[in-house]
């Protein structure tokens, strides 16, 4: 046996200790509470207090779990993050119980807990990105850029739009039944969402793989801008929510160009404020610089939840001003956060994928396919034209689209989002899994699609 | 947590915005002023280093964002401070664990073995004997069972002594150097003591929301099995992981994590000791004698400090709503106490071996101070049975460190004269 099938194995058997081990402590928790005469209860308090006493074991087996099946999954040459992502399906609790009638490793109530750390991950996540995107590649690309993004978004946003309206919704029954107005409003939502990527996973990839290049620059850089448009334009349609379904709802147009311009003005202003504030301090810092990373990502968490702000651009401007006003003094921060982001992919992927509605996808899974390959058709076909009327290197242009297919926490929020504006109609149900059905295709999709794409536009290093 | 812009709105929240920020700022602040070079510079100075070393500005930053101040944290928030208090308990245990060396153990001296066994026995009666009075005295209407717990973590408050002794030896000779190292070794084996006796304590009366409950021998000692065969695990996954990876810093970042995340979650999953099943653990990695656990143990070490800072923030939290005069007595009781007692015991178990040190030498009085894992191990009541009596003796313990952190420096100092007088006889004598 070589020695590299051998290290599989031995990484194979760790992990299924690991998850012994977590099935013990659940088995033995009820035995031990009944031998110890604890009073069974169902309610609230009671799944929050075990949620609790289950939070730290299942960050620590999500984190090494999620990191163990992503060794494997990297030895066989896949991306990293499909082995995060896989692990936190088959942990999570949408697959074992329903499917196998398992009880699974992580249950509803703890992934909740789970996934209050998100903001963090993102905030480190987006400082790093920030930290990518520099002055003087923007102010030479930004019109290439802006060229590409017109292109695509039009392309996906129209493509989509038509997919939607003559396909999917007639698909579904409680979606066949809309009036025309709201089926052209929920059409232009669905083109919407798939216009979305995932920063963090584009991100994750590049600093997986090591790669350095013109796709991986226009890449980052296009992602952001794209997530900036989008968040725009999705809450201007969710404006329009109560005219399109006929209901006297909503707080007008004046209020709502106010939190859109709260939300984006205010969280660009913040993040600079924030990024100054971060390089003075960092300045003044001699020693465990890790652990006021830490602190400064909780803060930007703690700070933009409560200011309504949107964590991952507050970060990635804070980390965008860093990086440009002081390059060479912010080296040493930067390079502080990326050894700290293993864990971070480990817990952030995993709890996306624990997230992922599996009776959704089992059930929706042809009409999410027929979107997922329409939204991929359509996401080749704008990027590759808008790369050429760019006239962007053409090295890049066959396999820049790859790194717009995967989505992740930025759809997932904003198809979560839309189900809150449309309240508790009769179809958001099937409508929200559908949506979230399709993104979990691209989230596991996605990352294979980009890292054939970086390797094939010769962008991965040998060693990788 | 409701949106900033919202709670604006309504009149009586723009303070509560205020104070929210104000509490950011703070913790933004202390955290970074004690990361400064500035900061480094001070400590190097004798009064600072012993203020510091007792946790002052961690404790004062926790009781300002607590519920009765800023409220950055309110009665349900500090409840959410439990899993990085299991975190950060884990992670003391280990560090007390990893001294468990089976040579260094061989090689006690046994006049420290003695000072241990003396200190330890007139530890438990002075400290039993407080406890009581502070049960009829303060807290006469409290049952037993509810008393029980932080009863004996109050005992175990006075095993035990902290292993810092630099801020003690201005001046130091050969000989007071022996006894900084009687007094370091004491303080580390002192921990293990302390940690061993509570932790074993909670496997046979778990501590529960509604009052301890007592459990049948069998069960304690089947979860006293698991808790080891747990921590095997734990050491020989972690070894086997390092050896089978590339070594990377992110890698053994991984690995150090979870390993004390998945022992700090087992034991809160089963209402185990996280410091106990962290000891075991600990010993476990100690005596592996592996050199890619010698790194692991590096790195544990290495956050020892910001561990002891989160860990005193979420306490100075948690104790932020207690009765403060009452503590403060208690906590009074407990340093003075221990400022009389511990110097006696150390003079009489070792003061022999040391005749040519003055009587009035510093390092005597050394074992006065508390060590950190007292309040380690005052927090496990306080966290989970969230009565009123654990509260007051986590803060006492609290104040009775910070107090001890002074007291030794206030009671007595080695005068020039004495200590160049030691220098010369030492010199001599050897």
């Amino acid at each position: 046996m070589k020695q590299a099938d051998r290290r599989v194995l031995v990484l194979l058997g760790v992990l299924a200790a690991l998850a012994t081990l977590v099935f013990i402590a659940h088995s033995l928790e009820p035995l031990l509470a009944s031998t110890l005469g604890a009073t069974e209860t169902t309610d609230g308090v009671d799944t929050e207090r075990r949620a609790l006493n289950g939070f730290t074991l299942a960050l620590g087996f999500v984190m090494l779990g999620a990191w163990l099946l992503g060794e494997i999954v990297g030895r066989l040459g896949l991306p990293r993050v499909v082995g995060y992502l896989a692990f936190g399906v088959l942990a999570g609790p949408g697959l074992l119980p329903d499917m196998l009638n398992v009880p699974a490793p992580i249950t509803k109530a703890e992934l909740g807990l789970l996934r209050s750390l998100d903001p963090l991950a993102i905030s480190l996540i987006a400082l790093v990105a920030g930290g990518e995107i520099k002055v003087a590649f923007l102010r030479g690309m930004l019109g290439r850029i802006a060229t590409v993004l017109g292109i695509q978004i039009g392309t996906i946003l129209i493509g989509i739009s038509l997919v939607a309206f003559l396909f999917v919704l007639p698909m579904i029954p409680s979606l066949s039944q809309l009036s025309t107005g709201a089926s052209i409003h929920l059409s232009i939502a669905i083109g919407l969402l798939c216009i979305a990527n995932s920063p963090a996973i584009v991100i994750a990839m590049i600093n997986e793989t090591g790669a350095r290049g013109p796709l991986c620059d226009t890449a980052l850089a296009a992602t952001v801008c794209k997530d900036l448009v989008l968040v725009i334009l999705l809450t201007i349609l969710l404006g329009f929510v109560p005219i399109a379904f006929a209901t006297g709802e909503g707080g007008g147009g004046g209020q709502l160009v106010g939190d859109a311009a709260w939300h984006l003005l205010g969280s660009i202003g913040f993040g600079v404020v924030v990024g100054i504030a971060m390089h003075i301090a960092a300045a003044r810092i001699e020693k465990r610089i890790d652990v006021f990373i830490v602190l400064c990502g909780f803060a930007i968490a703690f700070a933009s939840n409560a200011l309504h702000f949107a964590p991952l651009l507050v970060a990635l401007v804070a980390g965008f001003t860093q990086a440009n006003i002081w390059p060479e003094r912010s080296e040493r921060m930067f390079h502080s956060i990326e050894k700290l982001l293993l864990p971070v992919y480990c817990v952030f992927f995993a709890t996306a994928g624990a997230g992922i509605p599996i009776e959704a996808v089992a059930s929706l899974w042809p009409v999410a396919l027929l979107l997922v390959g329409a939204r991929l058709v359509l996401v080749w076909a704008g990027t590759t034209l808008g790369a050429k009327s760019a006239r962007l290197d053409p090295g890049i242009r066959p396999w820049l689209w790859t790194a717009f297919t995967p989505q992740a926490g930025v759809a997932i929020a904003l198809a979560l989002e839309l189900e809150n504006a449309l309240g508790d109609r009769a179809f958001v149900n099937e409508l929200t899994a559908l949506l979230l059905a399709a993104i979990a295709i691209n989230e596991v999709l996605g990352p294979l699609l980009m890292k054939l794409g970086m390797h094939r536009a010769g962008e991965i290093p040998a060693r990788s | 947590m409701i949106p900033l812009p919202v709670l604006a709105e309504t009149g009586e929240s723009a303070t509560r915005v205020l104070a929210i920020f104000a509490g950011i700022a703070l913790v933004g602040i202390a955290a970074t002023f004690a990361t400064t070079r500035f900061y480094a510079r001070l400590q190097r100075h004798r009064w600072v280093a012993a203020f510091t070393a007792g946790g002052w500005f961690a404790m004062i930053t926790g009781i300002v964002i607590g519920p009765r101040v800023l409220a950055v944290f309110n009665a349900e928030g500090t409840q959410a401070l439990q899993p990085l208090l299991y975190i950060t308990l884990a992670w003391i245990g280990l560090i007390v664990g990893l001294q468990l060396r089976r040579p260094l153990l061989a090689a006690i001296p046994a006049e420290l073995a003695r000072w241990i066994r003396l200190d330890t026995i007139l530890s438990v009666l002075v400290g039993t004997a407080v406890a009581i009075a502070w049960w009829r005295i303060m807290a006469p209407e409290s049952s037993l069972g509810t008393i029980l717990l932080p009863a004996v973590a109050l005992v175990v408050a006075f095993i035990g002594w902290a292993p810092e002794t630099r801020s003690l030896r201005p001046d130091l000779t050969p000989r007071s150097g022996e006894l900084a190292q009687l007094v370091q070794a004491g303080g580390g084996l002192g921990a293990v003591i302390a940690v061993l006796i509570f932790g074993l304590g909670n496997q046979f009366v778990r501590i529960d929301p509604d009052g301890p409950i007592v459990i049948e021998p069998w069960l304690g000692l089947v979860e006293l099995l698991l808790s080891a065969g747990v921590a095997i695990m734990l050491g020989t996954g972690a070894r086997i992981l390092l050896r089978r990876t590339s070594g990377a810093a992110q890698e053994s970042l991984v690995i150090t994590l979870a390993l004390v995340l998945i022992g700090a979650g087992f034991a809160a999953e089963l209402g185990l000791s996280p410091l106990l099943n962290g000891l075991i653990t600990g010993g476990v990695i100690a005596n592996l004698r592996d050199p890619h656990l010698r790194d692991l143990e590096r790195r544990l070490q290495s956050a020892e400090p910001a561990m002891a800072v989160l860990m005193l923030v979420a306490c100075g939290s948690l104790v932020s709503e207690i009765d403060l005069g009452e503590a403060m007595i208690l906590g009074l009781a407990v340093a003075s106490l221990r400022l009389v007692v511990k110097p006696l015991i150390a003079r009489r178990a070792i003061g022999p071996g040391f005749p040519d040190l003055p009587p009035r030498d510093p390092l005597f009085l050394g074992p006065a101070r508390m060590p950190l894992v007292a309040i380690a191990i005052a927090i496990g009541p306080a966290i989970i049975t969230k009565d009123p009596a654990s509260e007051t003796v986590l803060a006492a313990v609290m104040l009775a460190t910070l107090l001890g952190a002074v007291s030794p420096g206030l009671a007595g100092r080695r005068r020039r004269t004495e200590s160049k007088t030691s220098l010369i006889d030492g010199g001599a004598g050897s």
